[in-house]
This record gives structure tokens, C-alpha cells and sequence, in this order.
């Protein structure tokens, strides 16, 4: 009994540090946007990194999505004779929820596991001592240029997928199941309203941060606790990294969702 | 480091260096250097007898002015190296690759010459 | 890289001196009461078996980690109470080469080498250049500046990580087993290079090591440890005449006799049956 106890209590403690230490790691990171060397460079390579490598990914994700939820959304609604609803349906679905959230976990998988592969493959050949030994600081070297490259690269990577989602979804409803095409595009264009944009892009955004943050932070310790080190603290770093921050990003959708509705 | 431009007959530059010629100090050296190989002078000499420390950024900075100044035909010496420069540029092995004098007076005779 | 003629002068006062340093991980005390001076432009050793705690002194000694009491003094200055920015100035001083050599992976060598000098420093993309191709030559990589890290063999890598160390004309440097994971000739021609980096540089060296033969090539200082504690301290000289029980058993290179007899291990074995 003593012993589920002090393991109950272990477990708190151990939690505790953890948020501590994330927290903490945030703290540093954001510090380190604003410290030298200069970010631009550095910048414009991880939004390469990123965005474009995860543009793939996201194009045939979306645009299966769209296709499903043409494809859906038509079944539905045509039992209430409201297929002329489609295009709104569609459009409101991926702006909302789909395009941030699906582009999220595409680009988790994509770019934060190897984001949080290469920082812990850093950490195990000593790469980030050397960095500190040279007076410089790894939290703006090599963290801050990830952090704002993925803040400019997600809710970017999010537009696309809601773009090609829309071609998705008028391909199957209009080319496919036959709906009026004028009827789409209308019910597009009026009902999605600006707040509605604006929680996407909001969602995005939260959510490139939670993304790049546990990635990070993930590879950065990766190895050096007790029981994972060498490399195969790297591969567990990168699969609690992949789990966590897909968990997080459905979690946040939904206070997101009900603080903004 | 202060460094100072004069001319003497002949149009030959000698700039006059003092201090530690160190990684925050080369800039500035090499910004007159290259300013002289833009200007396409004939000759220049390097006066490092107030040069107390010399690292590599240092040589760095005269092989990149030697490079320049050859491109058009001119020339660079080296006058006033103490044992510890002169021992910077041995380690480098660039002792036979830079043309290196006692002093200022020497320099200018082997210029003339 | 100052004062580069002068033979190493044993009798200076020490460059960095360490009081009293006890040192933990978690509740674990793994080193106990140390106190040492390593001498200016001279190579100081510091070798002992695997876990003998060498690795945690010199995270120490470069502040990567902090005593959990005791001083270490730099020139004077307390690295254990520095500042954030005292503790950048020291370490644009140093120079440190760790196990495997460190080397950015997604940068070629002459990035590598390039990057403190880059992030400190302003000067032009063309004097970078020729101080790359400067301290390649001066390891003897030269011509290697666009190879990948992948690229390069065990040995070569610690070179170029060198290379990279020596960016900054540092007044000491610091090596972490470089002998590790190298063959006996490419083992020998590093130790050829730090000897030459001190003597023609008149560099402070500092090596932790394990090896035997490489301590006693290159070493003016040596410091034998086990399990957290000093065991010998003095010339190479003075540590082969040590008559310190375990001392002699690392220089004589004997594994560890738990029974003395044969008959104790069979009746320990037959004891366990």
C-alpha cells in the first residue's frame, strides 16, 4: 500500500519537474529570439525545412480530407435535401478544425520528429557542450531559428491545406455527386465568416508553438536521464516528443474551440 | 589598436599599428589595406614595431592585403616584427612568403632598389 | 595564443588553481575534497580508470557543471561565483575538444571551424576563410575545409573538432579522451600534436585520459585518480615512483584481484553452489 503511495507520489513529483523544466526551456528559448547571432538566415532555412518539406504531406493529406469530407458531408446531408449546403459544410469544416489540426499532427510527424531526432543527436555526440564551451548560447543558435521558422511555417503549411482541402472537397461534390457548382462556391463564400478564419489562423498558431516547443525541448534532454541514454534516448526522446505533442494539439483544439465559439 | 596611414617619397603607404593586432582589432586593419589595393598603390609597408600581441585573424588579415596588393603588381613588406610576431608568422610558415624587414628604413631601401 | 617563445616555466603561479571541490550527482558524492593547480603553458594529465570521476572534474573545470562546494580559480577569478558574462569571457579563452570531436553534423568543416568566429567576432567572410585554412593546416587537415563531418575518419574529426577549438587563439585547451577510439599510430600522432601546440604555442593544456603510454608522452603534470579522490600528483617522474597500492596497479596495468589465491575463488564459487 506504502508503495502505490510514494509511486503516486513519485510520479507528481516527477511531473512537477517536468513542467518545471519545459517551462524553463520556454523561458530560455524565448529569451534567445531576441539575444545575437542574427536570426534571418538561420530563419528562412528552418521555414525551408519545415514548410517545404512538409508541403507533400500536407497537399495529399488535405486533399484527401477534402475528398472524405465531400464525400460525407453530401451522404448527410442529402438525407435532408440540403445538398446545396455542401461547399459551406466542407469550407467551415477545414477552415475551423481540419486544416489547423490535421496540418499540426502532419507536420508533427514530418518535421517535429526530426526536429527533435537531429537536437538529440546534438546532445548525445556533445554537440550543445561544445556550443556552450565556446561561449555560445545553444538556446538562441539552434532553438529560436526552429521556434520562429515553425511559427511562420505551420499557419502557412495550414492555408494550404485548407485551399487544396476546398479542391478536395468540390472535386468530389460537384465532380462527383453531382451538386451545383454555383450552390458550392455560394454557401463557401457566405458562410464562412471572419471569425471563423480567425480561429483557424489563432489554432495554427498555438499550435506551431506546442509543436516546436515539445520537439525541442524533447531532443534537447534526450539522453541524459537515467535508463535512455546514448542513442536510444534519442529514439525514445523522438517518440515521446511525436505522442506528446499530438495529444497537446487535439487537446488545445478543443479549449480553443470553446473558448473562441 | 590604432592604426595610421602616412606617405612617404615615392608614393610608398607605410601604415603604423599599435597594440594587439587580435580578432576585434583586425577589421580595421584590413578595412586600410584593402582600401590601398583598391587604389592600386605601388608599395606598402607594414610597421609592426608597436604590435605587442599578434594572432591569427592578424596574419589572416596581411596574407588577405598581400593577395590584393599582388593582383596589380604591388608590393608589401613587413618591418619591426618583435620575437613574438615573428614567431606567429614562423608557426605559420609564411616567413618565406611575406617580405619581412627589421625596420622602416630597411624596408624602404629594399623598395628602392 | 600570448607569450608563445618562452620554455614552460613550472615554478609561475598556476593558471587555474582548484580548491576543496566536492562535487555530486543527485545525492551521490563523486568528488571528494580535490585540491589541485595546473600550471601555465604546460600539459597537465589527469588519467584514472573509467568512473574514477575525471570526466566530472572536467565539466568542472570548464563550467559546465558548478562544485556543490569548493572554488576553482582562473588568473584569480572564481569560476564557481562568475557571471553569465564573466563565464562567456573565460570561455572565449578556452578551447575544449570533446569525445568524437563534436563537429556539426549539418555544416562542412570550414563552417565548423568558422562558427565562433562568426558569432563573435566581425570580421570579413574572407579573413574567416584564411584562418580555416589556417588552423587546417595547423592540425593537419589542410585542403579539408568543404568535407562533411561524415566524411572524415574517426581521427580526422577530433582534428577538425580541434581545429574548431583553436578558432579563437585560446591560452588553454582542454581535451576529453582523445585518445578514445583511435588506433595506436593515429593515437600518436594527436599526442605529436599537442606537444607541438604547447611547445610552438606555449598553449595551458589539460587531458583527461585513460591511457597509459599517451599520459606519460605527453605530460609535465600528472594527476592519478580513483573513485573521486587524488592518489598521485607530481612530474610523471615522481607519479612512477608512487608507492600508493592502487596507483600501481593502474601503471602496472593488473585487473582487479578480488582473491589473492586460487583457492578463494573456488571455495567462493562452490559457496554460491
Amino acid at each position: 500500500m506504502v508503495r502505490v503511495i510514494s509511486a503516486i507520489g513519485r510520479y507528481g513529483i516527477n511531473l512537477v519537474q517536468e513542467l518545471g523544466r519545459m517551462g524553463l526551456f520556454f523561458y530560455y528559448s524565448f529569451l534567445g529570439i531576441f539575444k545575437p547571432p542574427g536570426k534571418f538566415f538561420s530563419t528562412i532555412k528552418q521555414v525551408h525545412f519545415i514548410g517545404n518539406k512538409s508541403m507533400a504531406v500536407v497537399s495529399f493529406t488535405a486533399a484527401f480530407s477534402g475528398m472524405v469530407l465531400g464525400l460525407q458531408g453530401y451522404y448527410t446531408l442529402s438525407k435532408f435535401g440540403s445538398e446545396g449546403l455542401l461547399g459551406s459544410a466542407v469550407a467551415l469544416s477545414l477552415i475551423r478544425e481540419l486544416g489547423p489540426v490535421l496540418t499540426a499532427l502532419m507536420v508533427t510527424g514530418r518535421a517535429g520528429s526530426a526536429i527533435c531526432a537531429e537536437i538529440g543527436i546534438m546532445r548525445i555526440e556533445e554537440q550543445i557542450e561544445a556550443l556552450e564551451c565556446m561561449a555560445i548560447d545553444p538556446y538562441s543558435y539552434i532553438i529560436a531559428p526552429k521556434v520562429l521558422g515553425c511559427i511562420i511555417a505551420v499557419p502557412l503549411l495550414t492555408a494550404i491545406f485548407d485551399i487544396v482541402g476546398m479542391l478536395g472537397g468540390y472535386g468530389v461534390g460537384v465532380g462527383l455527386m453531382g451538386v451545383n457548382p454555383g450552390a458550392f462556391i455560394w454557401g463557401m463564400k457566405n458562410s464562412v465568416l471572419n471569425q471563423d478564419v480567425w480561429m483557424g489562423v489563432v489554432k495554427s498558431f498555438f499550435f506551431a508553438v506546442l509543436i516546436i516547443w515539445i520537439c525541442c525541448y524533447k531532443g534537447f534532454w534526450a539522453g541524459t536521464r537515467r535508463g535512455s541514454f546514448g542513442a536510444e534516448g534519442v529514439s525514445k526522446a523522438t517518440t515521446e516528443a511525436v505522442v506528446l505533442s499530438s495529444v497537446m494539439v487535439l487537446v488545445c483544439d478543443y479549449i480553443i474551440t470553446s473558448l473562441m465559439l | 589598436m590604432k592604426v595610421s596611414l602616412r606617405q612617404v617619397n615615392d608614393g610608398i603607404s607605410v601604415i603604423d599599428l599599435e597594440g594587439d593586432f587580435d580578432l576585434y582589432s583586425s577589421p580595421k586593419a584590413r578595412e586600410v589595406l584593402l582600401q590601398l589595393a583598391k587604389d592600386k598603390v605601388p608599395a606598402v609597408i607594414v610597421n609592426l614595431d608597436k604590435v605587442g600581441y599578434m594572432d591569427s585573424s592578424g596574419i589572416a588579415t596581411l596574407i588577405e592585403a598581400l593577395r590584393a596588393l599582388d593582383k596589380h603588381g604591388g608590393r608589401l613588406i613587413l618591418a619591426g616584427l618583435n620575437a613574438k610576431t615573428m614567431e606567429v608568422i614562423k608557426l605559420a610558415r609564411l616567413e618565406k612568403v611575406f617580405e619581412i624587414r627589421d625596420n622602416e628604413e630597411q624596408a624602404i631601401a629594399s623598395l628602392k632598389s | 595564443m600570448k607569450d608563445p617563445g618562452n620554455m614552460p616555466n613550472v615554478e609561475s603561479s598556476p593558471l587555474i588553481r582548484v580548491e576543496n571541490i566536492v562535487a555530486h550527482y543527485d545525492s551521490l558524492e563523486v568528488l571528494h575534497n580535490l585540491t589541485f593547480d595546473v600550471t601555465p603553458r604546460a600539459i597537465t594529465v589527469i588519467m584514472g580508470v573509467s568512473g574514477c570521476g575525471k570526466s566530472t572534474l572536467l565539466k568542472l573545470l570548464i563550467g559546465l557543471k558548478k562544485p556543490t562546494s569548493g572554488n576553482i580559480y582562473v588568473d584569480g577569478k572564481n569560476l564557481v561565483k562568475m557571471s553569465r558574462k564573466e563565464l562567456d569571457t573565460f570561455r572565449k579563452r578556452i578551447g575544449v575538444l570533446f569525445q568524437g570531436g563534436a563537429l556539426f553534423n549539418s555544416m562542412t568543416v570550414g563552417e565548423n571551424i568558422a562558427v565562433p568566429l562568426r558569432v563573435h567576432t566581425k570580421l570579413s567572410e574572407e579573413t574567416i576563410r584564411i584562418m580555416c585554412q589556417l588552423k587546417l593546416e595547423m592540425v593537419g587537415l589542410a585542403g579539408f575545409e568543404d568535407f562533411m563531418p561524415s566524411q572524415l575518419s574517426g581521427g580526422m574529426r577530433k582534428r577538425a573538432g580541434l581545429a574548431r577549438a583553436l578558432a579563437m587563439d585560446p591560452e588553454i585547451l582542454f581535451f576529453d579522451e582523445p585518445s578514445s577510439g583511435l588506433d595506436p599510430i593515429t593515437s600518436a600522432g594527436l599526442d605529436n600534436l599537442i606537444l607541438k601546440l604547447k611547445s610552438a604555442f606555449g598553449m595551458t593544456i589539460v587531458v583527461v585520459t585513460h591511457e597509459l603510454e599517451s599520459a606519460f608522452t605527453i605530460a609535465d603534470q600528472l594527476i592519478v585518480m580513483d573513485k573521486g579522490e587524488i592518489l598521485a600528483y607530481g612530474t610523471p617522474e615522481e607519479v612512477k615512483k608512487s608507492t600508493n597500492q592502487r596507483v600501481r596497479q593502474f601503471l602496472e596495468r593488473q585487473p582487479e584481484e578480488k582473491y589473492s589465491k586460487d583457492s578463494q575463488f573456488l571455495e567462493s564459487l562452490l559457496s554460491k553452489a
